[in-house]
């Protein structure tokens, strides 16, 4: 159980993601409003970088071959993605953003 | 009262209607048929990953559990012989006979063959399903020469995965470059340098009279002019055709697909068609057989929510996506049409590029190269008829995405 800074609450704007590299896989960091939520930044579908996708609401597209996944659960919302995303716990102090990685026990 | 739903073709199409109709809360019968004696998997992975040997299999399009806790009655391997629209009967492979409510015919299309010489040579190959797809990489590998018939998408993709096992790729293309009718010239010529690149050798405005063998099996590809070239294996890629046999044989009449309107209902009350075998209305004009992943996908959802009366009409824009010499490329509305192209991005390398045609202050359609965010955009631009100009969308500093967002469907339509 470990919360690791990852960026500044205003690295990443309302309604765009940053791409994450310092974990053993890259995760994706999204803004949804002010909200902070993170997942695994490969798609499982195609082998595509989510953080590259387009965010409208909780809800990312992939910009490959336009599966879609809420970044807040990680469930599918659309085909072709099947598997649903890993999720991680995101914590917000001050204006830092942390995730836990180890944790990855958020899959939904 | 609906209680008995067909599907007959277990491809994307059948699978996603079938998913649509437990989404939408269906609990009545559902039987899906297709001719594959697997169930729905991912079709574009077998020109790519599965071609390539990376992935064994080509993913399921959704996981065998879900059939068994969904409740559908899945009939892989099972041909049905002949619909009867009249009294909304199928006749099965073993004689017997299935009644429905509503029919969905989602039986896609098949690989156009030539009728030439040789064509029936062992070794002369078309790429559609997933034992096309083993059956190719079995032949492949380091030396192997492949010749492959028409440039078109599957032809391209096929060459880069083909080349990267080694073999010796040659693409045979009718027309003076690749590519033209999906992604025009610009970006058919730059693909075509790509290839080069790779090792492809590229021949246009070839005219082939026959395919040459020895024991049987393919050895050569001649041509009109008397040059011939030498082949262990042969791939025509030159398009597909929508299998609408069975609608034909009831008596429908059918064009390159089966004609439906925006639900997917045919000319026969009751029965539906979705995915490459429906010839479907197109929202800027025209109705064709679209032969695109997300298309069907939308097809067979619109189609699913129809037959439960539930009809919204969805007239369709072209989607598509292809990798090629390692470049994706996604393309939004179709190339030919009216209006005025321009270009974003890096216009001298080709990559990333976005090229965008304008009609009357929208964007009527939309490629990218390696462009896949800005891309994701465009869509949105596309389907909503967003109000944009050409000198806003000619200015680099402009950015798409911010603009939308500012703008939300402050289109027409």
């Amino acid at each position: 159980m470990a919360f690791v800074r990852v960026c500044g609450r205003s690295d990443v704007a309302e309604g765009e993601a940053l791409k994450l590299e310092q974990f053993p896989i890259p995760l994706a960091l999204f803004n949804v409003d002010g909200e902070f939520f993170a997942t695994q930044d490969r798609c499982t579908h195609g082998e595509w970088s989510l953080s590259d996708g387009y965010l409208d609401g909780d809800v990312v597209e992939c910009s490959l071959h336009m599966g879609k996944f809420c970044v807040r659960t990680g469930k599918v919302r659309s085909a072709p993605a099947n598997g649903a995303l890993q999720t991680f716990a995101v914590r917000v102090e001050g204006d830092a953003v942390f995730v836990d990685f180890d944790a990855a026990a958020v899959t939904p | 009262m609906i209680r008995n739903i067909a599907i007959v073709g277990f491809g994307l199409a059948g699978a996603s209607a079938a998913r649509s109709l437990r989404g939408q809360g269906y609990d009545g019968r559902i039987h899906l048929f297709g001719e594959e004696p697997v169930l729905a998997y991912d079709r574009p992975s077998l020109s790519k990953s599965v071609l390539a040997g990376v992935a064994a299999e080509p993913p399921p399009l959704l996981d065998a559990g879900w059939y068994t806790a969904a409740g559908v009655d899945v009939h892989s391997g099972e041909r049905v012989q002949q619909i009867n629209p009249a009294q909304r009967r199928l006749l099965l492979p073993s004689g017997a006979s299935l009644s429905y409510d509503r029919l969905l015919l989602a039986t896609g299309a098949r690989a156009r063959t030539l009728s030439l010489p040789g064509a029936t040579l062992d070794g002369v190959l078309t790429l559609r399903d997933q034992a096309d797809s083993s059956n190719l990489r079995g032949r492949l590998g380091p030396g192997v020469s492949l010749s492959i018939v028409g440039g078109g998408l599957i032809g391209c993709e096929v060459a880069t995965t083909a080349r990267k096992a080694g073999a010796e790729v040659r693409i045979l293309e009718s027309a003076d470059e690749l590519l033209l009718r999906v992604l025009g010239r610009r970006v058919g010529a730059w693909c075509r340098e790509r290839l080069e690149a790779l090792g492809v050798v590229v021949q246009r405005n070839t005219r082939i009279s026959a395919f040459e063998g020895k024991g049987g099996r393919v050895r050569a590809v001649a041509f009109a002019d008397g040059e011939r070239v030498t082949a262990d294996v042969v791939l025509v890629s030159i398009g597909a055709e929508p299998d609408t046999a069975l609608a034909q044989d009831a008596g429908l009449t059918c064009a390159r697909g089966v004609p439906v309107d925006a639900t997917g209902l045919s000319a026969c009350p009751d029965l539906f068609v979705a995915g490459d075998a429906a010839c479907w209305p197109l929202r800027d004009g025209g109705q064709r057989s679209l032969e695109t992943y997300l298309n069907s996908q939308a097809q067979a959802a619109t189609a699913a929510a129809a037959m439960l009366g539930r009809a919204e009409p969805s007239p369709q824009v072209p989607r598509a996506w292809t990798e090629i010499a390692g470049h994706r490329i996604q393309t939004i509305g179709d190339f030919d049409g009216p209006g005025d192209w321009l270009l974003r991005g890096d216009a001298e390398h080709g990559s990333p590029l976005l090229m965008l045609r304008v009609q009357s202050d929208a964007v009527a359609a939309a490629l990218s190269v390696d462009a896949t965010k800005d891309f994701a955009t465009v869509t949105r631009l596309v389907e909503a008829r967003t109000r944009v100009t050409l000198p806003e969308l000619r200015d680099p500093a402009f950015n798409l995405r911010d603009f939308l967002r500012a703008r939300p469907a402050a289109g027409a339509s």
